[in-house]
């Protein structure tokens, strides 16, 4: 799994940590941003292999942030995988099918299941 | 609560305005509505009777059509205007269909003719007075129907959103808690073991319990939607028996082994759902039985359905307390209920999720007797149900 990087957007301090240390050891390289704008910035600086990405937060809120990538070709392809503690993923993921998000997990999940969801994604590599 | 009903029975809102220019008629008014004890205001023309109406509440005004100073029908409008339940009777010395159609458009309830027989009119101002009271009491019950349902929508959405603020802390700890368990596996003495359990246990118990709440908070609003899948019923049974395992340990009860009968039987349901029926009914079960007891599942193959009985050998749940159990907030009384606690919602989203899956959920329980709870789950989901 290495040489793979993965960029953590949360406004949690906190939940960046510990996403951090969990990916971390499993191989990953980390870059972080603390809301969507940032995140934006990041993208643009380096392009992730995969995103994961909190829905509530200030300035841009993820939803945000996922569709400013799916707009620019350049950036439509990276994986994306929703992390959020608002508990009405499903139902709104059932809805919202045109979103094209790899994955979601609701917190709390247990951080061995971003593990399985990033394997998931990257194909065993 | 009592108070909008009371209001349309008595107080101002019961007056009756009458608006006439001529004053010889005021007298035959006054002595008829007197005689009946009834609040009567009187207006010679129709700038007065603005002044009255908007000071105060009238049930019934009858107004002449011909004021010096203001048409019967544009009073009519101005009085509906500020009180849409109010009864406007015109009268006219020259009644006519146009004239009665006028008066009517513009929101008039009667138009008679002059001369009138003033007991019709008595009577037709206590009818006036029933029929007004009873509109202000459907509209105040109305009112606060919608006042109820806006508390109970803005209650669903604090408790989606308390819920939310507890997941985000309880996933970093539970995740900083597994990232250093793993590096503290090997090394640690009992006692700081026993310690890890703990915190291991709390997170799981505080995770179950935001988890209830937010499906309560679903099932309230009915965003919560079962997503149907082909299960075994024994495995997830096995699973739950296993996750609860510290938690018949600290309580003292014996878990009950699995029988294999129908291990083999798949039934349509959303297995994250029907996890949450099983660690609720068995949760509750070793929470009501003293220790050295036992609790197990079994479950058993009917033609179209599937049975699983939760049973348990504890305190037992009195008759008549059957039909209650399964209301939200409802806790059965008693010393060993309180002490065991609960937020009252655990079988209040049992019902709920089962009734999703166009299931079925009773007891069978004596106080003593320890408890039998029935879950009847169908086998095939039809699309109506799923849709539900």
């Amino acid at each position: 799994m290495p040489d793979k990087k993965i960029l953590i957007v949360d406004d949690e301090p906190d939940v960046r940590f510990v996403l951090r240390t969990a990916l971390e050891r499993a191989g990953y390289s980390i870059d972080e941003a603390k809301d969507g704008l940032e995140a934006l910035a990041k993208i643009a600086q380096a392009l992730p292999d995969a995103i994961l990405l909190d829905v509530m937060m200030p300035k841009m809120d993820g939803f945000s942030v996922h569709q400013k990538l799916k707009e620019n070709p350049a950036w439509a392809s990276v994986p994306v995988v929703i992390i959020t503690g608002k508990g009405y993923m499903k139902e709104f993921m059932e809805l919202r099918q045109d979103l094209a998000v790899a994955a979601y997990l609701e917190k709390p999940f247990p951080v061995s299941m971003i593990i399985g969801k990033l394997q998931d994604i990257f194909g065993n590599g | 609560m009592a108070e909008p009903a009371n209001m349309s029975s008595k107080g101002s809102a019961s007056r009756i305005l009458i608006v006439d220019d001529e004053e010889s008629l005021i007298y035959v008014w006054q002595r008829f509505f007197g005689k009946e004890g009834m609040l009567v205001d009187f207006a010679g023309d129709g700038k007065q009777a603005l002044d009255l109406i908007k000071r105060g509440d009238y049930a019934v005004i009858f107004s002449d059509l011909n004021l010096p100073s203001l048409r019967g029908e544009e009073l009519a409008r101005l009085a509906r205007e500020r009180d849409p339940l109010v009864c406007v009777n015109v009268i006219t010395g020259a009644p006519s269909i146009e004239g009665a159609v006028a008066c009517m458009k513009m929101g008039a309830c009667d138009y008679m003719g002059k001369p009138f027989d003033p007991l019709n009119l008595v009577v037709k101002a206590r009818r006036c007075l029933q029929h007004y009271a009873q509109k202000k009491e459907m509209a105040a019950m109305k009112e606060e129907l919608a006042r109820y349902e806006e508390i109970n929508r803005l209650k669903s959405e604090f408790v989606s959103n308390v819920s939310h603020e507890l997941r985000t802390p309880l996933f970093s700890t539970r995740g900083a808690f597994d990232l250093l368990r793993v590096d503290l596996a090997s090394g640690l003495d009992q006692t700081r073991r026993k310690l890890l359990g703990v915190i291991e246990n709390n997170l799981d118990r505080l995770g179950q319990v935001i988890g209830n709440v937010l499906d309560f908070a679903k099932l309230e609003r009915g965003t919560l939607k079962p997503e149907f899948k082909s299960v075994s019923l024994h495995d997830l049974a096995q699973e739950v028996m296993e996750s609860l395992s510290p938690l018949f340990t600290q309580r003292g009860v014996v878990a009950a082994p699995l029988k294999r009968e129908a291990s083999g039987r798949r039934i349509e349901a959303d297995s994250g759902q029907i996890r949450q029926v099983l660690t609720n009914l068995v949760g509750n079960a070793v929470k009501f039985t003293p220790s050295g007891g036992r609790v197990g599942i079994e479950i058993r193959d009917h033609e179209a359905m599937l049975e699983m009985i939760i049973w348990d050998t504890g305190i037992g749940v009195a008759p008549q307390e059957h039909s209650k159990i399964f209301d939200r907030f409802y806790q059965v009384d008693g010393s060993l209920a309180r002490e065991a606690g609960g937020s009252g919602i655990g079988l209040a989203i049992v019902k709920g999720i089962v009734d999703l899956h166009g299931g079925a959920v009773w007891i069978e329980s004596k106080l003593g007797e320890g408890s039998r709870f029935h879950v009847s789950l169908p086998k095939v989901q039809t699309k109506e149900q799923g849709n539900a």
